[in-house]
């Protein structure tokens, strides 16, 4: 074999790995024929909307919709390891929002973490979690955002290395960084545990998204099985995020009643310890549950002890 | 005495005077965070009222309200620039680099402790304590670093 031959081959190797990865990492979006027919439960959607913490992250810049009942208009700058992300608009504003999406784009971006024109969103928003909830518990949150007025948001592309080059290849590379984390899968019932225990672990797991912060990740920053809930840094950079592994047994709370109070009025009735790093705005978001939802989510995490999760 | 006596008297005397300040003025630090514990203690007494665990007496609450506004009056001239450092601390950096909002998130907390040191009836006293969790998770959520 010439020295020719050998290049010609080689070329024809790295342009196969390549167009390879390239398909690999290419999204698969759900089409809307699979979808569910559904006539949507507005109260639902509510709560999936606060046990998603939605408004966290999608709040409004200054002067658009703030106050009590802030619209997530989008806006305000995500810091991540990353790069910096603006969450969107997801009021039904048709132009600057979501008003112009059908179903299957909304279950496609808040499962699959795949974008209307095909691509893939970058894993600061947690879909990796949202991909276990029941798609009908996710068409319900889109009527929900339906319901809220519509606000005209300016849009913020985001701020990665290398621009927007740099954007493309991380999107491509997410698609492979999903292949190697494998589909989160849903939330098995365990018979053996009660009801309200099945629905908190519902409610952590998937839309609570708790283990995005709370489980530590590794070197490609996906979440590890094996130390599930155990803390660790905090995304943000400043201080740890807490264990919440045998939260009972360390003292941090009596039982799952007083878990439940401090998630469900906080510095009210004296609980300080849930108003900092990024858990303030948790809080405010689980005290609009109804009470027996946080009473779920609470004996779930009291029942955390490091043997089953 | 000679002049050499004068010298070592006057320096020694220096010595102690400055060790004995050095005693007296613990840091900032150390200081701001009995205020809050005291507060801590007295929203804990006033928590025990909101889940019903005590029964509403008006005079309890206006002692407990008091004690936080007073402990607030103290916290609020302990933080001068550089008390990051020197002892542990949860204040963030933003207290100093943005002490505008700091400042605003303490008197609002002053005020609503203010506010709840006239509650006289049960009626008024959830309102009043909302308000006043809702300050103290205002600044803690803005300007304290989570635990370690």
């Amino acid at each position: 074999m010439g020295v020719k031959t050998l290049a010609a081959a080689m070329l024809v190797i790295a342009a196969g790995a390549v167009g390879g990865l390239y398909i690999l990492s290419a999204p698969h979006p759900v089409s809307a024929s699979s979808l569910p027919r559904r006539v949507p439960d507005l109260a639902n959607g509510q709560v999936m909307y606060n046990a998603g913490g939605c408004i966290s992250c999608h709040k409004p810049a200054a002067g658009q919709g703030e106050g009590d009942a802030p619209l997530p208009a989008g806006g305000v700058a995500l810091t991540t390891p990353v790069g910096t992300f603006y969450p969107p608009n997801i009021t039904p504003d048709r132009d600057t929002g979501i008003g112009a999406w059908n179903d299957a784009d909304f279950v496609n971006a808040v499962q699959h973490g795949i974008t209307r024109d095909g691509s893939h969103y970058i894993p600061a928003f947690p879909y990796s979690s949202y991909g276990r909830m029941k798609v009908e518990d996710v068409l319900d949150l889109k009527a929900y955002l339906f319901s809220l007025p519509a606000v005209k948001a300016e849009r913020h592309p985001p701020g990665v290395l290398l621009g927007s080059v740099g954007e493309v290849v991380m999107r491509r590379a997410t698609g492979l960084w999903k292949l190697i984390k494998g589909d989160p899968g849903r939330i098995a019932y365990h018979a053996d545990e009660s009801a309200q225990w099945n629905r908190g672990a519902y409610l952590v797991n998937a839309p609570g998204h708790c283990g995005e912060c709370h489980t530590p990740r590794n070197f490609l920053l996906i979440p590890i099985p094996s130390v599930m809930f155990q803390g660790g840094p905090h995304p943000e950079g400043k201080g740890k995020v807490p264990s919440l592994i045998d939260l009972v047994g360390r003292k941090r709370y009596k039982d799952a009643d007083d878990l439940a109070n401090a998630l469900q009025f906080g510095e009210t009735f004296g609980y300080d310890k849930l108003s900092s790093g990024g858990m303030g705005a948790v809080q405010t978001n689980l005290s609009k549950l109804p009470e027996s939802d946080i009473k779920a989510i609470a004996t779930y995490l009291v029942g955390l002890t490091g043997s089953r999760q | 005495m000679s002049n050499r006596r004068v010298l070592t008297v006057a320096s020694g005397l220096l010595a102690v005077t400055l060790a004995t300040s050095a005693v007296l003025a613990a840091s900032p630090i150390e200081d701001r965070q009995a205020a809050m514990k005291a507060i801590g203690k007295a929203m804990g007494d006033l928590a025990k009222i909101a889940k019903k665990e005590k029964k509403f007496d008006a005079a309890t609450v206006k002692a407990d309200a008091q004690t936080i506004h007073d402990k607030l009056g103290i916290a609020k001239g302990l933080f001068p620039e550089g008390s990051d450092k020197g002892h542990k601390t949860r204040a963030l950096a933003a207290i100093w680099k943005d002490h505008g909002t700091f400042k605003a998130a303490l008197d609002r907390a002053e005020k609503a402790s203010l506010a709840m040191t006239e509650v006289t009836t049960e009626k008024e006293f959830m309102p009043a304590l909302n308000n006043l969790g809702g300050a103290c998770k205002n600044c803690h959520d803005k300007f304290r670093k989570p635990e370690e």
